[in-house]
């Protein structure tokens, strides 16, 4: 469910609750009076408790009438926004329920400013809209402000409150993925699996069901190596980095880590506050050859899923793409065409959030051969914020073989296929078509595994020892990788792909034979 | 969000191309170009080269500082790349939105101008409606409210997006006005959204 429409429905919930002479009003009546000034201490005084609290203890709606907040210790409630199981947890007087409100959430109703709410330092405001009762909220900036499990939401005047993170990393059970989950300890897990001998390449995926931030330590292979993800391939914690509750990480990495490759069981060890961590493991027995691709399109102008295997712009595009990729020996294999239509299509065309392309990807289903990439069209991206994007990869890599979820596939603008235009001044003529294929090789290319090239300015590079580095002094235009596939200025004329990098796109298990 | 990320990198890749080209830049003003000048005009169709590859990264707009660091006249050469409709679409774009760095009234004239003209595209004119709120704030909800009532529903989205970041009460009441009109379910879910407010 959409955020809006989680807040529409707490709203309606309110005002069914203030209605309804049934004990859920009963307890909102107990709790409504909520003098905090007679408690005899601000709500800065009032120690957090949530972290404590035990979701399972006592869920849904309690009156619990002998229980007077008035007379509780105010530091041992919950202010809003935190988790809590009973209303009597919550120093507002109420715990809102339900799968809009993850572990609970501690809220103040009938709110008029945020001088209502209980916020002890905490960010707190009063929510108000149209119809519905007012109720108090946690303000963010970003995700790191909000609780696992929710998401930073904006709202009306550039305002951004916490809400059920409106997309899910993973549905246990749902695909034909096999996931192996490990309970926690001390905020460590040790996941551990095995390789054939026979496997040439694998991927293996930390995820946290809880939405929870896994922070990748190390693999230890049987003979007692360490693939170190703090030093060494640091690199390859980026996707958790990037993305939080989730790390794809494959193994040997790239060329020149082919020695991290061993069969026999493997640990893997991870921190994280998540109760538990699930795994997936992918092996390949031979390096890919094809790539099939499940391409959704977001009311691409002229094009449909019925019509996109004859469009002469689409096929150009993919040939494009092709003839970049078959550089790493890669061709394109089968392709599904998708509509998101109805009133998704209206929501995504244009791409105006982040939080737009999260919800957009997540709208990927599981094809019969899970082994495939999702590349989403859209009309353009609009971002309210002014930065401008042409692509968004949503994996470095992705998780292989996950569809339905933030992180299954990429997305790029459509608005320069059917044209044709200069880059420079007296250039030549440019296929628009050509142009988008290489967008979409580029964000395939991260999805697959692949940095830029170069970054910051010369300052880092990516893990390839093949590829090109830039330094300072040279960037952009007399870089020696300009002309490079990676390179992270967008051109016709950058389309080259090394080996090492055809490597790592190979042992993808999306590659596949 | 990778983007994000690759944005903020991009920032520091701007710098030091930047930081390279300061002498370059220094001494082609166009200011100080003349007619006649060969060597001024080489000089400047170098400077919108480098302009245009700092305006093509894959994953943002170069900031301001980067920008003035590479080139003293970069506002001028943004207005050149901005108002040149030969210019790919791309960099058009990006140049479009770097003249948000100096938001006068040269700038919101041209906002205004290329909001209105039917030859504008439909990629520039979604990122326009954005630009012309977020740049000018107040200022730039008479220019965009005629999109509250277009015709193609991403414009109307677009416009609601724009008009609910600012912290206005007039942007309030323009969204409630448009409320009162529109049929459009996932236009009405936007506007609902973008009239809530905590106080």
């Amino acid at each position: 469910m959409r955020f809006y429409k989680s807040v529409v429905f707490v709203m309606l919930t309110l005002l069914v609750a203030c209605s309804d002479p049934g004990p859920e009003k009963e307890a909102l009546i107990i709790f409504e009076d909520d003098p905090i000034e007679d408690v005899g201490g601000s709500p800065q005084d009032t120690d957090r408790q949530a972290d404590t609290l035990d979701p399972e203890e006592d869920v849904g709606p309690d009156v619990e009438p002998d229980v007077n907040p008035v007379d509780a210790t105010p530091s041992s409630l919950a202010v809003d926004g935190e988790a809590c199981g009973r209303h009597s947890d919550c120093e507002g007087g109420l715990c809102l329920f339900g799968d809009d409100w993850p572990e609970g959430y501690c809220t103040t109703q009938n709110c008029q400013t945020w001088e209502d709410c209980a916020s002890n330092g905490e960010d707190n405001r009063c929510l108000q809209g149209d119809g519905g009762v007012n109720f108090c909220v946690r303000m963010c900036e970003s995700n790191e402000d909000c609780r696992p499990g929710y998401a930073c939401s904006w709202i009306g005047r550039g305002a951004a409150i916490c809400l059920k993170d409106p997309v899910q990393p993973i549905e246990p059970g749902s695909g034909t993925i096999e996931l192996t989950c490990t309970p926690s300890s001390n905020r460590q897990v040790t996941l551990e699996y095995d390789i054939s001998p026979d496997t040439v390449a694998y991927m293996v995926t930390p995820v946290s069901l809880e939405g929870r931030r896994i922070s990748p330590s190390a693999i230890y292979t049987p003979s007692g190596k360490t693939i170190d993800m703090r030093r060494g391939n640091a690199f390859q914690s980026t996707p958790a980095e990037l993305f939080g509750s989730m790390n794809p990480t494959i193994v040997p990495a790239t060329a020149y880590h082919a020695n991290q490759l061993e069969s026999g069981r493997h640990s893997y060890v991870l921190q994280t506050d998540s109760r538990e961590v699930c795994h997936y493991l992918l092996e390949e027995k031979t390096l890919g050859t094809r790539l099939d691709l499940d391409v959704y399109l977001v009311g691409v102008p002229g094009i449909s899923a019925a019509t996109a295997s004859g469009n002469t712009n689409m096929q150009s595009v993919l040939a494009h793409f092709e003839e970049i990729f078959l550089q790493a020996g890669i061709g394109v294999g089968q392709v599904r065409f998708h509509d998101i239509g109805g009133a998704d299509q209206q929501r995504y065309s244009v791409i105006r959030s982040e939080e737009d392309v999260m919800n957009l990807v997540s709208l990927s289903t599981t094809p019969s051969d899970i082994l495939s990439m999702n590349i989403f069209f859209v009309q353009q991206f609009a971002f309210s914020d002014g930065g401008g994007t042409i692509g968004i990869s949503m994996g470095l890599p992705g998780p292989a073989g996950l569809h339905g979820t933030y992180g299954s596939g990429v997305v790029f603008t459509s608005e320069y296929m059917n044209t044709t235009f200069r880059e420079w001044e007296g250039g030549e003529w440019v296929s628009g078509d050509d142009f988008t294929g290489i967008v979409l090789a580029h964000e395939v290319g991260h999805y697959l595994g692949l940095f830029h090239t170069s970054e910051q300015g010369g300052y880092s590079h990516d893990p390839l020892l093949d590829t090109p580095e830039c330094t300072r002094n040279n960037f952009p235009s007399r870089c020696p990788d300009l002309g490079n596939l990676m390179f992270p200025f967008a051109s016709i004329e950058n389309t080259v792909v090394t080996n090492d990098q055809a490597w790592v796109i190979r042992v993808n298990p999306l590659t596949k034979n | 969000m990778f983007s994000r990320i690759v944005r903020i990198k991009f920032l520091s890749v701007a710098l030091l191309l930047c930081a390279s080209h300061v002498a370059f830049a220094q001494g082609a003003s166009p200011t100080k170009s003349t007619g006649g000048d060969k060597p001024t005009v080489e000089l400047k169709e170098l400077q919108l080269d480098k302009a245009r590859m700092l305006l093509s990264a894959y994953h943002g707009v170069p900031t301001k500082q980067e920008l003035v660091e590479a080139f003293p006249n970069a506002r001028d050469l943004m207005m050149v790349l901005a108002t040149d409709a030969e210019t790919f679409e791309l960099h058009r774009q990006r140049a479009v939105a770097a003249l948000g760095y100096w938001p006068d009234a040269t700038v919101y004239g041209l906002y205004a101008k290329m909001l209105r003209a039917p030859e504008t595209s439909a990629g520039l004119k979604h990122q326009l409606i954005s630009h012309m709120v977020r740049v000018f704030g107040e200022a730039g909800l008479e220019e965009v409210a005629s999109y509250l009532k277009h015709d193609d529903v991403q414009y109307r989205l677009t416009a609601v997006q724009a008009i609910g970041m600012l912290d206005s009460d007039a942007a309030q009441k323009l969204l409630s006005v448009a409320a009162e009109t529109e049929n459009n379910e996932v236009v009405l879910e936007r506007i609902a959204r973008a009239r809530q407010q905590v106080r």
